[in-house]
């Protein structure tokens, strides 16, 4: 029963949203729906590399939206807010999955083919490279450079999904690059 | 190296990606532009930097129509629980006050309870001494007549 407005949603900015919720809430949050929920997921996979868990980390953010009565303030950064939400939600997924792996100890040589299945997900030699190149790098650096080129958020946006100064995301992005070269396989540079 | 230029190398390697990504404002690029012209290392990794392919990995997601179906469901149904709770006559502050007044009540009887209960001990106290009191006055009293009783008026509690 989702609204269908007249422009695609991809085309609503937050301030329209906003303005749409003081008329009506619900259609404001199904507008918000529709504008976020490929790019949270994008997110999701990217970190998950799982469809299925990805997608209850979307379905999860946006309940938590609903029930967020600040969501439609002013000065509330909406975008930054879900990529903060999701966020925080895939490395609670990553922490319980890492337990459960640690947990079900019994099996100590994974299974080669489920340890390759996330590739699937990913169209093409150089996506999959670039995948196991991020594996490569420290927490820190993986997940700006995910939120950055990746989801293609401004630094700005990056400060607020992390809470962390501009100056901040400024040097970090920049170690992360850096750490990349050293990582970055070189067919990738040269088929740029 | 670069201490006599307008950005340290530690500076320019932390704005690299700003710089690459097109972030800094025409005054601090000028400045960067101006150190990476006297300094060959930072240009390299400038330049390397800028040979990095950094491009999203391409998810190839089978989307059917019904997708999104599922969570449609699940967050409308959250929706409507929404709206149900911003429409519902009475407000969690009205549910908070009532409940606040029934423990209010509760607490008023509990402590008069205890108050009656107290009086009746201290009355039972008094008539026992009473008792005592004439037996020990009046020692002819005997048989029948040793059975003295006090009842005094109940209190209105």
């Amino acid at each position: 029963m989702s609204v269908i407005p007249l422009r695609s949603p991809q085309q609503w900015s937050d301030e329209q949203i906003k303005l749409t919720a003081t008329k009506n809430r619900r259609v404001a949050i199904n507008l918000l729906i529709e504008k976020y929920r490929q790019p949270l997921l994008r997110h999701a996979l990217y970190i998950l590399r799982d469809q299925d868990d990805a997608y209850d980390i979307v379905q999860e953010t946006f309940v938590r939206a609903i029930r967020e009565t600040r969501l439609f303030d002013p000065d509330f950064r909406i975008k930054a807010w879900l990529f903060r939400v999701a966020k925080n939600l895939c490395l609670n997924q990553l922490r319980n999955t890492s337990r459960r792996a640690a947990i079900l100890h019994a099996n100590p040589m994974p299974d080669r083919q489920e340890a390759q299945q996330w590739k699937t997900l990913f169209d093409g030699e150089q996506s999959i490279l670039m995948m196991e190149t991020l594996d490569k790098l420290g927490a820190d650096h993986r997940e700006i450079l995910v939120l950055r080129y990746y989801d293609e958020l401004s630094y700005i946006e990056i400060a607020q999904v992390l809470d962390i100064k501009l100056g901040t995301v400024m040097s970090r992005l920049s170690r992360a690059r850096k750490k990349l070269l050293d990582v970055l396989p070189h067919e990738i540079v040269e088929n740029r | 190296m670069g201490t006599h230029l307008p950005f340290t190398c530690r500076e320019v390697e932390a704005c690299a990606a700003a710089l690459l990504d097109e972030q800094l404002s025409p005054a601090e690029e000028e400045m960067v532009e101006e150190h990476l012209e006297r300094c060959d290392t930072c240009a390299d990794l400038i330049d390397a930097m800028d040979a990095q392919r950094i491009k999203p990995p391409r998810i190839q997601l089978i989307q059917q129509n019904d997708y999104w179906e599922d969570m449609d469901a699940v967050l409308q149904s959250e929706l409507d629980r929404a709206d149900a709770n911003s429409q519902s006559p009475v407000s969690k502050q009205m549910i908070l006050f009532y409940a606040a007044v029934l423990l209010l009540t509760i607490m008023w009887g509990w402590h008069h309870k205890q108050r009656a209960n107290h009086l009746e001990r201290i009355v039972y106290t008094q008539q026992q001494t009473l008792e005592q009191l004439e037996r020990v006055s009046n020692p002819s009293l005997t048989g029948q007549n040793a059975k003295v009783s006090y009842h005094p008026t109940k209190m209105e509690l």
